[in-house]
């Protein structure tokens, strides 16, 4: 897990103090170290699922052709979203397209995945599915995931849970990840 | 590259009505001016052509204060043998001279026995002058066809049409010409009309052609003088260097009074059409200037249109981590294809529509000219100047768009409604 310390002025994550990068350094930053999954999806309407997919690739890592091609396709099989791969964001069905933009949060094998209420679109069972997909790449890829939601039933799924009140942090809960995978 | 070309292509047939339409307005731009360009730019050729390959010539030279006061055509303002002799051997050796002739110039009464009238004369060394000016007969009709390669023998004249039909003469009729010389004694003779003229517009333009030995006998020379020299060169884009050259050489030979002997004048001086080339090439510049203002004010629209209403999409970007010489390069892509979509379109329709102007050929009037012929043409350089205009203005009006996108905060842009 990378280290996030935040201070008073100072926001130092994975060993760089974030707050003092330029622009450019910060895109690269974001590039390469942080991934995120939007609670519209935000997937780019003109690009196919795999090309969304690819797009981090593309536009930041800048990975040969050969390679970039194996991380996309196996990251869309992580989420199994092979069969669809061709298909545009208006082709895709909500859960699909959350699944999607988590395989394009995760292709540049990310330290940190920011969600902002991942699930607040989807229905129950896609909703839980999505999370257990999250959980899943995490065990795969070794990735730490930070997401907000409403939604208690999805917070059942969270490992350490930080609830906020009115602006400001309430104490973490650190929950047991083998009492979940009893519950599971 | 090709990625961002990708992506730029696909965002503009996302909005494809809009792509469409602005797209058929460049285009539009493109065609008028090409059009505009192709027809006005024939137009010019074909005057200027008229007036030097059919009457005017390239280039005169005079003795010096003749062009001054050429309306009141002097006979005290020839050249004599003396003067003649020092153009020539300039003109023979200048490397860029193909031909000359020499001219005399005139005026005198022309009577048909019933009417009577003035008229303007051109006395012609016929050999010399077809080389000089080689379309001065194809404005002609003469009674045989053979007759123009000849043009015109002592004892013939070639009038003006416009006095043929107000006089009702016709080839073969015999007239009278009567001129005073520059002592002041009258002279006239007969002559046979052989041809008939159409106006060429120009101050030259209106005058009728005799031999230069018949001018000689009527002005009673007793030494030969000549007028003017006419001049054409080997190349006519060498113009003015040309000029310039034979005005430095003639510029040695002196006077009495010790100042320049000749004169040297190019058609853009000697003829009011230059101004009317000029203004074409104006209006050329202004069809230009309109072009570029409807592609700049275009694809700025729709490229600032299109930050806009993506405002959340380049947040997104940035949050992946595309950075904002990426993003910034994205939309100028965009701005850039869709000039190049519009340049393609308009110089593929622009041609087409010179090429049918081609087939179905214009006919038209110039001043006291009937029946001139337009050609259109439009030439690769200037289809790839356009084409440049066009390309280079299509990035600038996407360069304001592209770098309002590319400083957005992605926290901001996220959180756009």
């Amino acid at each position: 897990m990378p280290t996030v310390i935040c201070g008073y002025r100072n926001i130092i994550v994975d060993g760089k103090q974030v707050d003092a990068l330029n622009r450019k350094q910060s895109a690269v930053f974001r590039g390469s170290i942080l991934g995120y999954i939007f609670q519209a999806f935000n997937l780019f309407p003109v690009l196919t699922a795999y090309e969304n997919v690819e797009y981090p690739l593309v536009m930041t890592k800048k990975e040969q052709s050969p390679n970039r091609n194996q991380q996309v396709l196996e990251v869309l099989e992580a989420v199994g979203m092979i069969d669809q791969k061709d298909k545009r964001p208006d082709q895709l069905s909500g859960g699909q397209k959350q699944r999607v933009a988590v395989a394009r949060a995760l292709v540049t094998r990310p330290k940190l995945v920011l969600a902002d209420e991942p699930t607040a679109n989807l229905d129950r069972k896609t909703a839980i599915n999505v999370i257990r997909l999250m959980r899943n790449m995490r065990d795969e890829f070794n990735t730490t995931f930070i997401f907000s939601t409403h939604d208690p039933g999805i917070m059942e799924e969270a490992e350490v849970i930080h609830s906020l009140e009115d602006g400001r942090l309430i104490h973490p809960e650190k929950r047991s990840s083998s009492v979940q995978e009893e519950k599971e | 590259m090709i990625r961002i070309f990708k992506i730029a292509v696909r965002n503009l047939m996302r909005f494809k009505r809009r792509t469409l339409l602005t797209s058929l307005l460049i285009t539009m731009g493109v065609l008028v001016v090409i059009l505009f360009s192709g027809l006005s730019g024939s137009f010019k050729a074909m005057m200027i052509g008229q007036i030097t390959d059919a009457n005017l010539s390239q280039i005169q030279i005079h003795k010096k204060g003749y062009v001054s006061s050429m309306d009141a055509i002097p006979l005290n303002l020839n050249l004599n043998l003396k003067g003649y002799a020092k153009i020539e051997g300039i003109l023979k050796n200048h490397p860029l001279v193909d031909s000359w002739a020499p001219r005399i110039k005139l005026g005198a009464m022309l009577s048909n026995y019933s009417e009577t009238t003035n008229i303007r004369l051109n006395a012609i060394d016929p050999e010399k002058e077809v080389n000089v000016c080689p379309a001065v007969g194809d404005r002609m009709t003469f009674a045989e066809k053979d007759e123009r390669k000849k043009l015109i023998k002592p004892g013939e004249i070639i009038i003006p049409d416009k006095l043929a039909k107000g006089m009702k003469m016709k080839h073969g009729d015999t007239v009278v010409l009567v001129a005073n010389n520059k002592d002041g004694s009258v002279n006239g003779l007969n002559f046979t009309v052989a041809g008939i003229s159409e106006v060429v517009v120009g101050p030259q333009g209106k005058e009728g052609y005799i031999h230069i030995e018949d001018a000689r006998a009527l002005l009673r020379m007793e030494h030969p003088e000549i007028t003017e020299m006419a001049v054409r060169l080997k190349d006519f884009d060498k113009l003015e260097p040309a000029y310039k050259d034979l005005k430095t050489a003639l510029a040695d030979f002196k006077n009495k009074n010790g100042k320049p002997a000749f004169e040297i004048h190019t058609w853009e001086k000697l003829s009011p059409f230059f101004n009317i080339a000029k203004m074409i090439d104006l209006m050329s510049a202004t069809m230009k200037l309109i072009m570029i203002s409807i592609v700049l004010i275009s694809i700025l629209n729709v490229m600032i249109m299109s930050v806009y209403e993506r405002v959340r999409e380049i947040g997104t970007m940035s949050a992946i981590g595309t950075t904002p010489g990426r993003i910034m390069a994205l939309f100028l892509t965009e701005g850039f294809t869709l000039g190049l979509i519009s340049i393609g379109a308009g110089n593929i329709i622009g041609v087409a529509g010179i090429f049918f102007l081609n087939i179905y050929k214009i006919r038209f009037s110039f001043g006291r000219m009937d029946n001139l012929l337009l050609a259109p043409s439009v030439s690769f350089t200037e289809l790839f100047w356009l084409s440049a205009i066009v390309f280079v203005v299509s990035v600038l009006a996407s360069l304001y768009p592209a770098y309002k996108a590319s400083k957005m905060e992605p926290v901001d842009a996220l959180g756009h409604i």
